[in-house]
């Protein structure tokens, strides 16, 4: 007797067989039926298992509606689109108004720096200080006065 | 027995979805077994559960109710279980945290009463080995077995949870079981 194949066998198992051939052979054949009601009690034990470790591992039995997922933390290509374009944007704008700042800053500055050198160098070419000014004018020989010479001499005899 | 169909209540899937409390209520623990199942990892399996019913919810006004509510939340499922092993391969990491039941092995949830203490090792050994079978199987056909050996689903609803044709399926449920049988035979 040519016993099932293994197909035949996983189809019988499974239920699916429409051959009444197979049937016939299977009631007639104590092999076939002894390897199938085998395969049959091991897949019946395979279920009452993981049955069994699932509602040994439940530990929400009752949502009382379902929340925001936390899986998976996929992000949306199309929401990385949006995101680099607004960093763009946002990086668009904000170098040409961070160097405008900056410039006028330096223009500031330079302006302050031209008016701190001129200061200094006014200062330094005054012999006296501005409040003695006036007096300068009246002490200090001028190349107009022909007796300035003369008095020098004196001063030095 | 015409009269006794008759009189079941019959709720059609798109108003099934109008409480969806009790879709919740009544799909965790069936979404939650497969996922468990299929994934091995506890925390997995109760993250995808609920992204499973999230999405449902979300999509219930596009349900049209062709196929069962328990395929379509089946089909989530799947489709969320690849996304997630897609994942996991990136994060190699992860793979020490694949969970077994107790941290011993499946055969430690083989009800065994009334048995006798040999007859329950042969059954646990069994067991062990159709789990280790079970997870060198390709995914379809891990899959196709589950749907059909643990949650009992018929040829057209695990082809309508799945997208494969009905030749697929059984090709993929014939190996998947030729499998089992080669490694399991000679335990007993």
């Amino acid at each position: 007797m040519k016993h099932l194949t293994s197909e035949q066998i996983s189809s019988v198992v499974a239920g699916w067989s429409r051959d009444e051939n197979e049937q016939q052979h299977v009631s007639a054949c104590p092999v076939c039926a002894a390897e199938i009601e085998r395969l049959r009690e091991l897949l019946t034990q395979f279920r009452t298992s993981i049955r069994d470790w699932s509602e040994g591992s439940q530990t929400i039995v009752n949502l009382p509606r379902p929340v925001s997922p936390r899986y998976p933390d996929r992000v949306h290509p199309r929401r990385v689109v949006w995101v680099l374009a607004a960093a763009a944007l946002a990086i668009a704008v904000a170098v040409p108004v961070y160097q405008d700042v900056r410039e006028r800053e330096m223009k500031a500055q330079a302006d302050a720096d031209y008016l701190l050198i001129e200061s200094v160098q006014s200062q330094l070419s005054r012999s006296a200080p501005m409040a003695m000014q006036p007096l300068m004018q009246l002490v200090a020989p001028t190349e107009s006065d022909p007796d300035s010479g003369a008095a020098d001499r004196r001063e030095r005899e | 027995m015409l009269t006794l169909e008759m009189d079941a209540p019959h709720v059609s899937p798109v108003r099934e979805l109008d409480d969806f409390d009790a879709v919740v209520r009544q799909y965790w623990p069936r979404i939650f077994r497969f996922v468990l199942a299929s994934t091995r990892d506890r925390d997995a399996a109760e993250s995808i559960a609920q992204d499973c019913l999230w999405r449902a919810y979300q999509a219930r006004s596009r349900f049209r109710g062709d196929a069962s509510l328990n395929t379509w939340l089946i089909q989530i499922a799947i489709n969320l279980i690849r996304d997630f092993k897609r994942c996991r391969r990136i994060q190699f990491w992860k793979r020490v945290q694949v969970a077994v039941p107790d941290g011993t092995s499946l055969g430690a949830c083989v009800p065994c009463k009334g048995m006798s203490p040999e007859a329950a090792a042969v059954v646990r050994e069994q067991m062990d080995a159709v789990w280790r079978v079970s997870s060198k199987l390709s995914d379809r056909q891990r899959t196709v077995f589950l749907l059909r050996f643990v949650e009992d689903m018929d040829l057209l609803e695990i082809c309508a949870a799945t997208g494969l044709s009905e030749s697929a399926v059984k090709v993929h449920l014939y190996r998947a079981v030729h499998k089992i049988r080669e490694h399991v035979g000679a335990i007993r």
